[in-house]
C-alpha cells in the first residue's frame, strides 16, 4: 500500500515536472513521464493495483491537458493489457527491449490519442506534418525508458518485498499451544 | 464463492474502469458543449499544488535567464536604446497622425468604440507550465479565481492574442493557445478588412480560412481579431500571413499564419478580466472552477 502510495505521488510529481518542463524545451523533447510512470506501475506492481494505478495516473494526467477527462485514462488500461501481453512474452525489465517498447508505446500511445479525439471532435490533434515530432518523442521516451523504468520497477519491487517480509515477521502462529 | 470473486476481481476491475472512463469522456464532451462545469475538486487540488512546484522548477532557469539579460546581455543597450528612442518618435509621429486622420474623418464613433475595446483591466500572469501532451496547446497561469479569472476571457500578450482561459482553480488557471486544433478566431486582414476565420493548426502555425474568393490577401497582412466572434474584442494582433493558398475550382481560400505571439517562449500574459458577449452568455449562470462546477466550453468547442 504505502509503495502504491509513493508511486502515486511520483506519478503526479512527474506530471507537474513534465509540464514545466514543457515550458523550457520543445514539448517533443521532453521525457513523456505521464506514461512512463504508469508502465512502471503495471510492470511493478500485482495486476489489479497495477491496473487501477494507471487507470488512477492516467485521470490524473487529463488533468494537466486539454484533452477529454478519461482519455489518457481509457489509454492507460488498454495499454495495460498491452504491456501484460508484451511483459509475458519478452523481459521488459532489460534495457534493450525496454527501450524498442517505450519507443512503440508513445507511438501506440499518440494513435490512442488521435484515434479518441478523433472520435469526439472530428479532429486530430497531431497534424500529419508533426510525425517526425512524434518519432523524436518516441526516441526520447526510448531512450529515458531503460534509465526510469527499471530502478524504479526494482525499487519498487523491493519495497513489497520488504512489506511481504514485514508481515511474515509479525504473523502470530495461532496453532502453537500457548503453555 | 470468495474464490470466485477473487478470480474474477481483475477483469471486473478492467470493465469497471472501461465503464468508467468512457463515461468521464462523454460527460466530460458534453460538459463542453453546454459551456457548464467540468473537473472534480480533485483536479483544483492537483492543479493548486502544481503551480508553485512549477514555478521552483523554472525558478534556476528563469535566474540563469535574468543574470544574462540583466547583465551579460546589456553590451548593446546603448545602442539598443538610441534605436528605440529614435523609432518611438517616428511611431508617436504616426500615431498623432493616423489619430488625427479618424478625427478628421469624423469617425468619432470608433475611437469610443476602441477606447471601451481596449479599457479592459488587464491582469499580468506568469506561465508556470504546458500541456503534458504537446500536440494539444495549452499552458498553466498562476492567477485563477481567486484573482477573479473566469473562464472565457481572452488571454493576451503585448504581442498579440495567446488564447483563452478554459478552466480555473482559485490560484491558477489553464488557458487554451491559438495554436490548438480546436481554436477559432472570428479575424479580418487589417489592410484590406477580408474576414475569415483563424484556425489552429496544432503546428507553430495557423490557417486562415472561409476566406471568400476575390478578397484582397497578400503575403505580410496583419490579420486582426474581428471582434464578431464575442470572444476577442475587435483589434488585437492575431498573425501575419505567410503565404495564401489559391485553388480556383475552391470558393474559399487558405492562407498559413505566422501568429505575433513567440508561443515557445511565451512567458508572461495578460488576463482580460473581460469576457466576450458570446462567453459570458456560453457561461452565464454557471460555476466555474475546476475545484468546483467547472468552466470549459469554448475552451474545447466542438470543431
Amino acid at each position: 500500500m504505502r509503495s502504491m502510495l509513493a508511486l502515486f505521488a511520483l506519478g503526479i510529481l512527474g506530471l507537474i515536472v513534465q509540464s514545466a518542463l514543457g515550458h523550457l524545451l520543445p514539448g517533443y523533447w521532453v521525457p513523456d513521464l505521464g506514461l512512463l510512470i504508469p508502465v512502471v506501475a503495471i510492470l511493478a506492481l500485482p495486476p489489479a493495483p497495477g491496473l487501477l494505478m494507471a487507470a488512477a495516473l492516467g485521470i490524473s494526467a487529463g488533468m494537466f491537458s486539454n484533452a477529454l477527462l478519461g482519455q489518457y485514462a481509457l489509454i492507460r488500461i488498454v495499454e495495460f493489457v498491452v504491456i501484460r501481453v508484451l511483459n509475458a512474452q519478452l523481459d521488459l525489465k532489460r534495457a534493450l527491449p525496454l527501450a524498442v517498447f517505450a519507443f512503440a508505446i508513445t507511438i501506440f500511445d499518440a494513435a490512442g490519442v488521435i484515434g479518441i479525439t478523433w472520435l469526439f471532435f472530428g479532429v486530430s490533434p497531431i497534424p500529419l506534418g508533426e510525425v517526425g515530432n512524434l518519432l523524436v518523442r518516441a526516441g526520447v521516451n526510448g531512450a529515458v525508458a531503460p534509465l526510469l523504468v527499471v530502478p524504479l520497477c526494482g525499487l519498487v519491487e523491493r519495497s513489497a518485498e520488504r512489506a511481504a517480509h514485514h508481515r511474515r515477521d509479525v504473523r502470530l502462529d495461532t496453532k502453537r499451544p500457548v503453555l | 464463492m470468495r474464490d470466485f470473486l477473487r478470480r474474477i476481481r481483475l477483469p471486473l476491475a478492467f470493465a469497471a474502469l472501461l465503464l468508467l472512463t468512457t463515461t468521464l469522456m462523454v460527460v466530460d464532451r458534453r460538459t463542453m458543449l453546454e459551456g457548464g462545469s467540468d473537473h472534480s475538486w480533485f483536479s483544483g487540488v492537483l492543479i493548486e499544488i502544481a503551480t508553485p512546484i512549477q514555478k521552483l522548477i523554472r525558478l534556476p532557469v528563469d535566474l540563469l535567464g535574468e543574470t544574462w539579460t540583466d547583465y551579460i546581455a546589456l553590451v548593446d543597450l546603448r545602442r539598443d536604446n538610441e534605436a528605440l528612442r529614435s523609432r518611438v518618435a517616428v511611431l508617436e509621429e504616426e500615431n498623432l497622425q493616423f489619430r488625427e486622420a479618424l478625427v478628421a474623418s469624423g469617425n468619432l464613433e470608433r475611437i469610443v468604440q476602441m477606447r471601451e475595446n481596449f479599457e479592459v483591466p488587464l491582469l499580468p500572469s506568469e506561465v508556470v507550465g504546458q500541456d503534458v501532451f504537446p500536440w494539444f496547446r495549452s499552458i498553466l497561469l498562476d492567477r485563477g479565481r481567486s484573482h477573479e479569472v473566469l473562464s472565457g476571457m481572452p488571454v493576451v500578450s503585448n504581442h498579440g492574442v495567446v488564447g483563452l482561459v478554459t478552466a480555473t482553480s482559485p490560484h491558477a488557471s489553464r488557458a487554451m493557445m491559438l495554436l490548438d486544433r480546436q481554436s477559432a478566431v472570428d479575424a479580418i486582414v487589417q489592410r484590406s478588412r477580408a474576414r475569415g476565420i483563424v484556425r489552429g493548426r496544432g503546428t507553430g502555425e495557423l490557417e486562415f480560412v472561409f476566406m471568400v474568393r476575390g478578397d484582397d490577401v497578400q503575403p505580410k497582412d496583419v490579420v486582426i481579431t474581428s471582434g464578431m466572434g464575442g470572444v476577442y474584442p475587435k483589434g488585437l494582433r492575431v498573425g501575419t500571413i505567410q503565404a495564401v493558398q489559391t485553388d480556383e475550382a475552391r470558393l474559399l481560400h487558405t492562407g498559413s499564419v505566422r501568429p505575433s505571439v513567440d508561443f515557445g517562449r511565451i512567458e508572461q500574459v495578460f488576463i482580460m478580466l473581460q469576457r466576450g458577449p458570446t462567453m459570458d452568455l456560453l457561461y452565464s449562470g454557471e460555476g466555474d472552477g475546476i475545484g468546483e462546477d467547472g468552466d470549459s466550453g469554448e475552451a474545447k468547442p466542438s470543431p
